[in-house]
């Protein structure tokens, strides 16, 4: 006997099938309905509403090509033009923000982050022409800018300079965050190296940050962003994630790569 | 090592932003690809959710596409700390209730509304197996406490958790409202089994 009546096992049941059902109470579950003829009857029509509900939902299936025809007619699609009284009020709010602004500025120092939630937008975003290489953000010779965002569209290589003499490649997939000797990537490949370079690097990402002070390394984040790859060519770099570290020496390649969290492949 | 959902890059704030979150932030900045593949990644599920609460493939389509201008229009309201996917869905939600109401508005009395429904689901129905469309027949039926939730939760696979943000509603709520319309779903099916098993 598992102590349990058939009220608690139907609730029970229902928790099951939010999958929000905890190992203990799934075993005493079972064990009831194991015992129970009407339990485990009203468990199957349960399982069977579900299954069938699944399968109809995913026979569900958009055409081909309605994701290119909706973001081609969402981004092309005509703004409407808002009325005098909205683009006056419009202007008087930017009147007074930009002087509260200022006036915030002079009292003291104020930092903003491009993460900031609900917070000021500061990230910059460049969109790489075809072809753009050895520049920065499409911009030859322009100085890295902190928080700026790369965002590459075609099969070529961009050159990122950074003020203390780092010097990183990112191919043309990479969509990466740049900072002050420092790159977020989110996806493709980057690749550094500190050879004569006083300096420390880091090339953060969801498989945590990989940092060195001498060495050459490259990180590889495929399209879907599900799977890492890094591979040292000099000297040793740093993996930290997480408070753990894991040193990974030259000629040493490590396949980050595991199955993808939903967050990324939704 | 799996990638975490978000993560913190140093000495940029100490803020957390998932991949979607940032391709919604590129974006609202006008890099046109960027919302193309906000759009690969999220168009089926948000299809599929409107089928389920409409039940026509035709107005499934234009109300996911909707759902995309209403979404494109609204990123700068967008707030990164959220997940997209469930805030892409609560768009969705909203699109397809205005377009219910809209349709309740043309009929005069809810029983024709009930028989628009058959009308139009004739023509429009995705290719299912006899119990998928059963299932969806049984949904499209009951009210909406019970469907939108439902919806929800099976499109995508979305915990209970995130069904609640969507609907505004408490987990204990969210949860009374999955069970009693599962319940329903099954009394209806059931009925229909033992109704087709006696002819």
């Amino acid at each position: 006997m598992t102590g349990m009546d058939c009220k608690q096992a139907r609730h029970l049941l229902h928790l099951r099938f939010d999958r929000d059902l905890s190992q203990e109470h799934s075993a005493r579950l079972d064990e009831h309905i194991a015992g129970c003829g009407q339990c485990a009857r009203l468990s199957a029509e349960l399982q069977a509403v579900e299954q069938q509900l699944r399968a109809g939902l995913l026979a569900a299936s958009p055409r081909p090509g309605l994701d290119r025809h909706i973001a081609g007619s969402v981004i092309d699609a005509p703004v409407k033009r808002p009325s005098w009284v909205t683009v006056t009020a419009i202007g008087a709010i930017t009147v007074i923000a930009i002087l509260a602004l200022t006036n915030l500025t002079q009292r003291g120092h104020h930092h903003s982050s491009p993460w900031v939630v609900g917070g000021p937008r500061t990230v910059s975003i460049h969109v790489l022409p075809p072809g753009a290489v050895a520049s920065h953000a499409a911009q030859p010779g322009a100085p890295v800018l902190p928080q700026s965002v790369l965002w590459g569209t075609e099969e070529t290589w961009t050159s990122v300079a950074f003020p203390g003499g780092a010097r990183v490649q990112l191919d043309g997939h990479a969509v990466a965050q740049i900072g002050a000797n420092a790159i977020s990537l989110y996806k493709g490949c980057v690749h550094v190296d500190l050879r004569d370079v006083e300096a420390v690097f880091t090339v953060a990402s969801p498989w945590g940050a990989v940092t060195t002070c001498d060495g050459a390394f490259s990180l590889s984040i495929t399209a879907e962003a599900t799977t890492a790859a890094l591979q040292v060519t000099r000297g040793d770099v740093c993996v930290r994630m997480d408070g753990d570290e894991t040193r990974v020496r030259a000629g040493e390649s490590v396949d980050l790569g595991s199955p993808a969290m939903r967050a990324l492949a939704l | 090592m799996a990638p975490r959902k978000g993560w913190r890059l140093p000495g940029f704030g100490g803020g957390v932003a998932s991949y979607d979150a940032l391709l919604a932030v590129f974006a609202r900045e006008g890099a046109r690809d960027a919302f193309e593949e906000l759009v690969r990644r999220h168009h089926a599920a948000i299809y599929r959710l409107t089928v389920a609460l409409l039940r026509d493939t035709a107005e499934a389509e234009d109300a996911t596409q909707e759902t995309f201008l209403r979404a494109y229009r609204s990123l700068g309201r967008y707030d990164i700390g959220r997940t997209f996917g469930p805030w892409l869905r609560g768009v969705a939600v909203k699109v397809c209730r205005q377009r219910q109401r809209q349709l309740r508005r043309r009929e005069k009395h809810i029983s024709e509304l009930a028989q628009a429904y058959g009308e139009a689901t004739d023509g429009g129905v995705p290719e299912v197996s006899q119990a998928g469309r059963a299932a969806l027949d049984g949904l499209a039926r009951l009210p909406d406490t019970y469907r939108i939730p439902l919806a929800l939760f099976y499109v995508g696979q979305a915990s209970v958790k995130e069904v609640a943000q969507v609907l505004g509603l408490s987990l204990g709520a969210t949860r009374v409202r999955l069970h009693r319309g599962r319940e329903k779903l099954r009394q209806m099916l059931s009925t229909e089994a033992d109704g087709s098993g006696d002819q």
